[in-house]
This record gives structure tokens, C-alpha cells and sequence, in this order.
């Protein structure tokens, strides 16, 4: 659709009738559309932002569109795939060699200053080499991180998938072996010192840790990496770090990974877990922390919600979803997919009932 | 990708477009202002206001652009301006260009070199712009002759005349590539002692006695199969003020003083203030010319001039989108249509006879007041603008002290036609504006004005009214085209956003500000009197000589607080938030200097946009405003 017919459709939904409101929103939707908006990938083919606006608008009673024009314009955060991949290109040389440097520090007993001696030194080589990275889902961007690694991280030290099947097991810790002896490190039975989990978004945090009061037991992603790196031959359980690199995670994930992490990891013994965010997002993003009335009593509305949504896997996370798995409330849009932790009218699916303004793709279908 | 939604947003488009481009948005017109004796030789330096039109003066002159032109010579828009170019010995019709301009920026690099005290150690500063120049000229030859890459150079032969046996510090290379190999090696050399991390070793910095690059420019030919090519050569220098004090006065002063054989063109912002351009037995006029690019338009026909070069301008920039069709002028309503005028009828009838009522019995005005009674009959804008005429003289008339001797004699009805000047029309104008709102700032030619023949603010209201246009469109109205009210509220509120930027751009802005709205204040207390004293409206203030001897010498004289002013004033007039015209003597006062505020503050200010009527003021009085602000005296209070 033109730019000018979309914004005529806009200003039909909203019932503008003077240049006012047009002046105040149609240029600077369009200028967000033509930066971010208008790329979100989850669109239909052929459409874009404005119209995507006016069709979710025209979904809500005239008397809520104010707010929900509110709500994209003042509280929305669109993450595009240039800021994410930004984020990528900073984790290596600001967060995994920064890592390194302090591990060298302390083993060698040098000052974190002495930056050159540091990097000299061959722990912080053979470090390098003992490094494993394994993406936790589709969006660890590891291709990214390693084209960004500057051929630091080579092929055999990083894994799309958490789950190593035993032959790419093997096949990592022989070209691991061959790399050290390359590179003068003598050693017969070599390990993975340090493991790096990568992911780029985490809302609630339950996705990689949780607790069932019930059965008494752990779930999620750490789990399951934990347990597959003991029993493994990947590491030596005597001397390894695990770190879990999150790109964006807010800070109800971050408390919940931290503390779930710690009980879990001491519970069975292993090494704790070092949480690492790139992009914080602190609890005043939240809807329900410190947003004007009008925006407060459209998400309070029971009318703009599917209940298709409230199924079982919404339901671990302790809500129906009206404000979010697990209650996140966020205005948070990733330029792939909106998150499941931002609001319903946000990211409803585009077969339920009111779809949202970035519609969703449910990671669990129930056919 | 480009984001492009509203094309009058593109600033700079002389340095961001490519030269095809340029071409196509650049508008002409303004070349047909530049006199014949800025292609002569000697130094001539062009000032504006940022957004001026400098740079794009400039740039017109190089070689690709030139082509462009000469491409585009069967066109409307070029149909008055390439015989100018022609007549100049700039473009040939069948050859094309004939010009070789040299053009270089001093935004990057100078200001970088040590500074000294010594001339001595100017050295490397005249190195540098030396082989900046033999550079540039090259790679402007290269355009010229159509090269494709500056390899091909090597066919171009370098031979010198009379006058290169001066030139001491570029070497007489026979081969175009090779001076130019030179050139670059220079340039490397400077700016690797320059980003010596380990400081810098002065001694190795290349140096020169005094620039020669004019010499040289003037004195070598330029062979291409034995044939003589592009003899005629221009160089320019922009963005002068870029330079350190001491640079530039160096710069100007040493390249007047050589009375160049070539025009050399340098380009700067406004000075003002006791900045003196000119050496020691320099003549202006003889050795250095100066062009406010403002003034260019200032002359009798100037704004009508000014109008077609902004609607060339305007018209150039829509045709780069396909949003709203039409040219500008098109889309901007210039007269109220009698629906409109019809809602500021009675309001304006009312105010009128409130006005003249305590005068209704007066004998004297009766006949004059039975008229204008008469005529509210008639529902036209013209009977409004009647009626606060009538009211304007008859508060005149009533505030005189000596009174006819014939109190009771009516004065003719015909003494109002008399008395109706333009001026005073322009008066009941601004006064039907302030009194009922009814629409003043609208239409091509009022928008023109509020530019202050300036092409960035031009550009920065036509954005605004652009996005209004388009938002009509949004609408879906019945009409094509922006009200007259429409395009005021429009235009206010830019003129608003544009005052509240002051304190934010400006290195004083608060102080900026605060004597802006000091003087919008006190022009707007002199405008409103009953009787319109100085119709249509005061919309500046001046400064007599001798006022403006006491403000160049700064804190000598009027302590500290006088060098503020003295710096704020600059800074607003070098920012064209303040216009400065000069005020020649007569019998009754001394000549002095005015300063106008910015028509487009004017628009803020419901002022007139009228240049004329100002007021003399004092230093103190500007550094009270400037300090504490502006109060309006309680005898003149607005309204009474």
C-alpha cells in the first residue's frame, strides 16, 4: 500500500478530522515505520507498518485507539535486527575476551590493567581455544558471533544447538586436541574449559530455569545443558565455567535465572552458572509500572484477548497471558518475532481473535 | 535506501548530492545576482548567514556541475541563466565549459595544524592549502577534460610562464600525474606529523615562506596534445570561518596583498562587530570586493527577485516526490475566500466601533465615522481593513496636543483616502491580526519575506508547510490547497520551535533568548499603540554610531556585561536571528546601524513583516534586556 493511502486509512480509523493529530502522528509513524517498523518480519507479504496500525486500531473500540496509539508511539520498543546484530558484534570484544582477560588476572595473580601482559600471556591463548558456544535457540545469532569474532572462535567450537549429539562430540574434542597441539598446548585428554550459551531475548527467565514445587524438580534449557555437559566427556567437571550470554533480558529474568540457578547448581553440585546481559531492561519498562491511565485500562480490558491463548504453555508461567507469559507486561517487540512476555494486543497470533500489532509466531502449536 | 518523505528536510544538498543532482535541485537564479566584477581577478569574499547559499555558489563553478548545466541548456529553468553563463565566458554553447574552478573547504584539517606566534611557524599551514590546491586543481582538470580516473593525467603536460619563477615551494613538474603524486605525498607527510602519537617534530613539518598555490594556479598551463586547455581558472575557498583568527586574517590579508591575475572566491560566515576584513593599504573595491549574499537581494525589485528564486527553489524540490502534485506556490492559498472573511466580520465591526466610541460625538470625526459606518455594510476584507484605518486616524488625530482651531468643523470624508498609505494599510493589517486573529503570515510572497532571503530557513518553513499539505491530503479535504489559517498556525508554530532552539544552539543561547523576546517585546509594545506611530510596526531596534563605538570597545567601556553583548549581538546576527542594516545620517540624528529581528520571529512576535520601522535604543538598555528581560512600561501597555 502507498505511504499516502495507508496514512488516509489511519486517519479514517482514528477519526481525525483536523491537521492537528496528523501533523503530531502520521510523520513520525512514518519515519519509525521506514526505520524499523515496516521491517518486523512477521508481517504479511506486502504489507507494512501503517496499515498494520490502522487494521489493529480498527480491531478496538474508537474510544480505546487513543491509548493504543499511545502505547506504539510512547511505550513500545522495537529491537531491529541492525540493534540485535549490534549487540552480537559487542558480545565477542566486550563481553567473551573481557571474560578471558579476568579468568588470566586471576588464575596468574596479574592486575586486570596490565591488559597487554594479559593478553600475552598463553593461558589467555589456550582459554581461546577451550571456549565452546552453543546457541540456545534460532536467535543466538551464532553465524553472527563468529563472523564478528574476527576467526577467533573457528568451526568446531560453536554449535547452532545445545543438545551434541555424541559424534559431534567426539568430532569437537578431536579438532580441540589438534588445535592445542597446534598451537604448542601439550594435552593428551583435552576439555572445553569454558562454555558459552548464547541467546538473544529472555522475558521471564522460565525458559531456561524453573522450579516445579510439586515434583520437587528443575526444567528448562540449563538442565539439560548441565546434565549433558556431566555426562559428556566435553568438560572436565573439575575445572570448568559455564556462562549464559543473553543479548537482551529483562530484569525479571535476570533475578529469576540468578536465583533458580544458584539453588539448582548447588542442589546437584556443579559449577554455578555467570549470567551475562548486554542490554538490560529494568522493571520501569514494564506496562504495569509507571503508564498513564488510558494505557491501564486498555490492557485491563477482558474483551481484547483470545483465550485460545491461555493454554498449557502459557500456563507455566503462572498467567493467562493478557499481560504476558508470566505476567512480564512488556512493550517489547524483536524485529523476528514479539516475544510472548510483551502484552497480548502486542503480539496475538494473526488466526485468534483481536491479533496483535506485531502478530506472533507460537513457538508450541497445539494442531 | 534514502529516507525521504519530505524532500525540503535536505540540508546541505551542496555537499550530500551527488552533481546530477545538484543540477536539479540547484536553482540558478542566483548566479543572474553576481555581479561581472566577481569574475574578474583580485579577492572576493562572499558572506551569508549559515544556509546563506554560499557553498552552493561554489560548487555551481565546478567542473562537473558546469557539465551538468551545459547538458541541461535546452531547458526551461536554465532559459534566462545560461546566457548569463555564456556572456561570462563560464559555459560555451557548443564547447561547454570553459571555466576551470578550483574549489577547497577549509572545514577539516587547518585549524588541526600547531598554532604559533611566529609567521614563521604559519609555514605549515601555507604547505598545506599549497598542495591542497595543486591537488584539487589537478582533479579538477581531470573533471574538466571528462577523465574518468586521474591516471589519465598522464597525458596532460604541465608547462609554466611569467610570474612561476616566484614559486618556490611546488615544483616545476613537467607531468600533471607526477605534480600530483607530489601533492599527495605532501599532504601525507603533513598529517602524519600532525597524528604523531609521540608528539610532533615541527622541524619536520613541510613549510612555506608564503603561499604561492594563487601563483602558481595563475601562471601554469595546462597541454593536452600540445593544445593549451582550460586557461580560464577560478579558484574558491569556502567555509573560511573555519580557520583559526590568525589563519584567516593571514589567508586574506597575504592573497589581497599579491592582487591575484585570477578571481579567487572565498566563502564565510557574516562578521560583524569590528571584524575588519582588510590589510594594511587594501582598498575594498580595488584589491578585495565583499558580497552579503543578503544584500544581493536588497534592492527595490529584491524580494520579487528573491520570490522567483525561492519558487524555482521550492518547485526544483517538490518535483523530487510523488506525494502531493502541483508546484508549491500552488498548494499555498494566498487569498481569504468570503466564507472565511465572514467570521471576522462582526467581531471586527465591534472592535472598531469600541474604539471610536468615546469619539462618537465628537463633531470633528463625524463625517469620517458615518463613512465607515456605511461601508460595514459591504462584507469584504476591505471594509475591515477601512474601519481599523479609520480608527487608527482618528486615534491620531485625537492624541495631536495642538488641535485645529475649528473643533467643531467635521473633518472631509475624502482627508481618509488621503491619508491611506500603504504603510498605514499595513498597520490596520497587523492590528486586524492581533485584534481578531485574522490571518496575516500566509501565501508564497509572505513566506518569501519570513525567509529573510535566507535558503535554509526558506527550506525549513516550506518543510513544515510541505507536511501540512500532506496532511490535508491524509484528510482527504474537498480543497487541493493550505488556508490562509491553516498556513498561519503552521508557520507560528515553526517560528515558535525556531525561538525555543535559540538556548540550545547558540554558545549564549539563553542570553540570545532572552534579549530576542526582549526585543520582540518592546517592537510589539510600539507596534499596538492606538494611533500605529510608526506603521505598519517597529520590527527592530538601533544603534547609533555612537552607540556602536561603545559596543566594539567592548569591556573597555561598558564593563563586562558589554563584551556579552557585544558577543551575543554577533553571535545572532552570524546566525541571522537578528538582520543588521545600516541607518544613514540625517539632519536631526547620526547614522548608526539597525537591527531587525528575523522576519520569521516576526511571525512569532504577531509583528508585521515589513522592514522600516525601528526605534533608537541604548548599549545599557540591550544589556538590561539582555540580563534581565524586557517589562513593558505601564503608560504603554499593550491594549490601552
Amino acid at each position: 500500500m502507498q505511504d499516502i493511502t495507508a496514512a488516509k486509512l489511519l486517519a479514517r480509523v482514528m477519526d481525525w478530522q483536523d491537521q492537528d493529530p496528523v501533523l503530531k502522528h502520521v510523520a513520525e509513524l512514518q519515519l519509525l515505520a521506514f526505520f524499523k517498523y515496516d521491517y518486523y518480519q512477521r508481517f504479511s507479504p506486502g504489507r507494512r507498518f501503517i496499515e498494520s496500525l490502522a487494521l489493529w486500531l480498527k480491531n478496538l473500540e474508537p474510544e480505546d485507539r487513543p491509548a493504543a496509539l499511545e502505547l506504539v508511539k510512547e511505550k513500545l520498543v522495537f529491537f531491529s535486527d541492525a540493534e540485535i546484530s549490534h549487540l552480537v558484534d559487542t558480545a565477542y570484544p566486550d563481553l567473551i575476551v573481557q571474560e578471558r582477560l579476568r579468568l588470566v588476572a586471576e588464575e596468574n595473580g596479574i592486575p586486570t590493567y596490565k591488559v597487554g601482559e594479559l593478553a600475552r600471556h598463553p593461558r589467555f591463548e589456550e582459554l581461546r581455544l577451550k571456549s565452546l558456544y552453543l546457541g540456545l535457540s534460532d536467535g543466538a545469532r551464532t553465524n553472527e558471533l563468529r563472523r564478528a569474532s574476527d576467526h577467533r572462535i573457528n568451526n568446531e567450537q560453536i554449535w547452532q544447538a545445545y543438545e551434541l549429539g555424541e559424534q559431534k562430540s567426539a568430532s569437537m574434542l578431536k579438532d580441540l586436541k589438534e588445535m592445542l597441539t597446534k598451537a604448542g598446548f601439550e594435552s593428551k585428554s583435552p576439555h572445553f574449559n569454558l562454555i558459552w550459551l548464547l541467546d538473544d531475548f529472555s522475558g521471564s527467565g522460565n525458559t531456561y530455569i524453573r522450579y516445579d514445587s510439586e515434583t520437587k524438580s528443575y526444567g528448562g534449557k540449563l538442565q539439560k545443558i548441565y546434565e549433558q555437559l556431566h555426562q559428556g566427556r566435553l568438560i572436565d567437571p573439575a575445572h570448568y565455567e559455564v556462562f549464559l550470554v543473553l543479548y537482551v533480558a529483562t530484569r525479571q529474568a535476570i533475578d529469576h535465572i540468578e536465583y533458580w540457578s544458584e539453588r539448582f547448581t548447588s542442589e546437584r553440585g556443579f559449577k554455578p552458572l555467570q549470567l551475562r546481559v548486554l542490554c538490560k531492561l529494568e522493571r520501569t519498562l514494564a506496562l504495569t509500572a509507571g503508564t498513564t491511565e488510558a494505557i491501564s485500562d486498555l490492557l485491563g480490558k477482558s474483551q481484547y484477548f483470545d483465550e485460545r491463548a491461555n493454554d498449557k504453555h502459557m500456563q507455566v508461567g503462572g498467567s493467562d497471558g493478557r499481560l504476558g507469559f508470566a505476567n512480564c507486561a512488556l512493550p517489547v517487540v524483536l524485529s523476528h518475532n514479539t516475544p510472548n512476555n510483551s502484552v497480548y494486543l502486542l503480539w496475538g497470533p494473526e488466526r485468534f481473535k483481536y491479533p496483535g500489532l506485531f502478530p506472533r509466531v507460537v513457538r508450541h502449536r497445539d494442531f | 535506501m534514502a529516507y525521504n518523505v519530505n524532500p525540503f528536510l535536505e540540508r546541505r544538498s551542496e555537499r550530500t548530492t551527488s552533481d546530477q543532482e545538484f543540477a536539479l535541485v540547484f536553482s540558478p537564479k542566483i548566479l543572474e545576482k553576481l555581479s561581472d566584477g566577481a569574475f574578474k581577478g583580485g579577492v572576493h569574499i562572499f558572506r551569508s548567514a549559515p544556509g546563506g547559499g554560499k557553498t552552493t555558489i561554489l560548487r555551481a563553478f565546478t567542473p562537473a556541475v558546469l557539465r551538468s548545466f551545459w547538458r541541461a541548456k535546452g531547458k526551461v529553468e536554465l532559459k534566462e541563466s545560461f546566457p548569463l553563463f555564456v556572456d561570462r565566458g563560464v559555459l560555451d554553447e557548443q564547447e561547454g565549459p570553459q571555466l576551470l574552478g578550483v574549489m577547497i573547504s577549509c572545514a577539516s584539517g587547518y585549524a588541526d595544524l600547531p598554532s604559533s606566534a611566529t609567521a614563521i611557524e604559519e609555514g605549515p599551514f601555507r604547505a598545506l592549502l599549497d598542495c591542497r590546491v595543486v591537488l584539487r586543481t589537478l582533479r579538477s582538470l581531470a573533471a574538466f577534460l571528462g577523465f574518468n580516473s586521474d591516471d589519465m593525467l598522464e597525458s596532460v603536460q604541465l608547462e609554466y610562464g611569467a610570474g612561476a619563477e616566484d614559486v618556490q615551494s611546488i615544483p616545476k613538474l613537467t607531468s600533471a600525474r607526477e605534480l600530483a603524486s607530489w601533492a599527495e605525498a605532501q599532504e601525507k607527510k603533513i598529517y602524519a606529523e600532525l597524528d604523531a602519537f609521540a608528539g610532533r617534530n615541527t622541524q619536520a613539518l613541510p613549510s612555506s615562506p608564503r603561499f604561492e598555490s594563487v601563483l602558481w594556479l595563475q601562471s601554469i598551463r595546462f597541454l593536452q596534445k600540445g593544445q593549451p586547455v582550460a586557461s580560464n581558472r577560478l579558484l574558491m575557498i569556502d567555509d573560511l570561518q573555519r580557520l583559526r583568527r590568525k589563519q584567516r586574517d593571514g589567508l586574506i590579508d597575504e592573497l589581497t596583498v599579491q592582487r591575484p591575475e585570477i578571481p579567487v572566491w572565498m566563502a564565510m560566515r557574516t562578521l560583524v562587530l569590528g571584524d575588519a576584513l582588510l590589510s594594511q593599504g587594501a582598498r575594498v573595491g580595488r584589491d578585495i570586493s565583499e558580497y552579503a549574499l543578503e544584500d544581493l537581494w536588497s534592492g527595490p525589485k529584491g524580494i520579487h527577485q528573491f520570490s522567483s528564486f525561492a519558487q524555482n527553489v521550492l518547485d526544483r524540490r517538490m518535483n523530487r516526490q510523488d506525494t502531493v502534485t502541483g508546484s508549491f506556490s500552488q498548494r499555498l492559498r494566498d487569498q481569504l475566500e468570503p466564507e472565511e472573511i465572514r467570521l471576522y466580520l462582526q467581531p471586527g465591526i465591534e472592535a472598531y466601533r469600541a474604539s471610536v466610541q468615546p469619539h462618537e460625538k465628537n463633531m470633528r470625526y463625524s463625517e469620517w465615522l458615518a463613512r465607515a459606518e456605511k461601508s460595514t455594510a459591504e462584507p469584504t476584507l476591505e471594509m475591515l481593513v477601512g474601519l481599523f484605518t479609520t480608527k487608527i486616524l482618528v486615534a491620531r488625530d485625537a492624541a495631536k496636543k495642538q488641535m485645529s482651531l475649528s473643533l467643531d468643523t467635521a473633518l472631509p470624508a475624502e482627508d481618509i483616502d488621503e491619508k491611506d498609505t500603504s504603510s498605514l494599510r499595513g498597520a490596520a493589517e497587523i492590528q486586524l491580526h492581533e485584534a481578531l486573529g485574522l490571518p496575516y503570515y500566509y501565501g508564497l510572497e509572505q513566506l518569501c519575506v519570513m525567509a529573510s532571503y535566507n535558503v535554509e530557513e526558506l527550506l525549513s518553513l516550506a518543510a513544515v508547510l510541505y507536511e501540512g499539505i500532506v496532511a490535508s491530503q491524509v484528510l482527504g479535504k474537498r480543497s487541493p490547497e493550505l488556508s490562509p489559517a491553516e498556513q498561519e498556525k503552521i508557520i507560528r508554530e515553526a517560528a515558535d520551535r525556531r525561538l525555543r532552539f535559540v538556548p540550545k544552539q547558540h554558545t549564549e543561547g539563553t542570553r540570545a533568548h532572552q534579549l530576542l523576546v526582549s526585543i520582540g517585546g518592546y517592537c510589539r509594545e510600539r507596534t499596538f499603540l492606538p494611533n500605529a506611530p510608526y506603521a505598519p510596526g517597529v520590527t527592530g531596534v538601533r544603534l547609533s554610531q555612537s552607540e556602536m563605538t561603545k559596543l566594539r570597545g567592548g569591556a573597555k567601556v561598558l564593563g563586562e556585561q558589554g563584551e556579552l553583548l557585544r558577543r551575543v549581538l554577533s553571535e545572532c546576527i552570524a546566525e541571522n536571528l537578528l538582520v543588521q542594516r545600516t541607518s544613514s545620517a540625517s539632519t536631526a540624528r547620526e547614522s548608526g546601524s539597525i537591527l531587525y529581528l528575523n522576519r520569521t520571529l516576526c511571525a512569532h512576535f504577531g509583528l508585521p513583516l515589513q522592514m522600516g520601522g525601528w526605534q533608537d535604543i541604548s548599549c545599557l538598555d540591550l544589556i538590561d534586556w539582555m540580563s534581565r528581560g524586557w517589562k513593558p512600561q505601564k503608560r504603554l501597555a499593550m491594549g490601552s
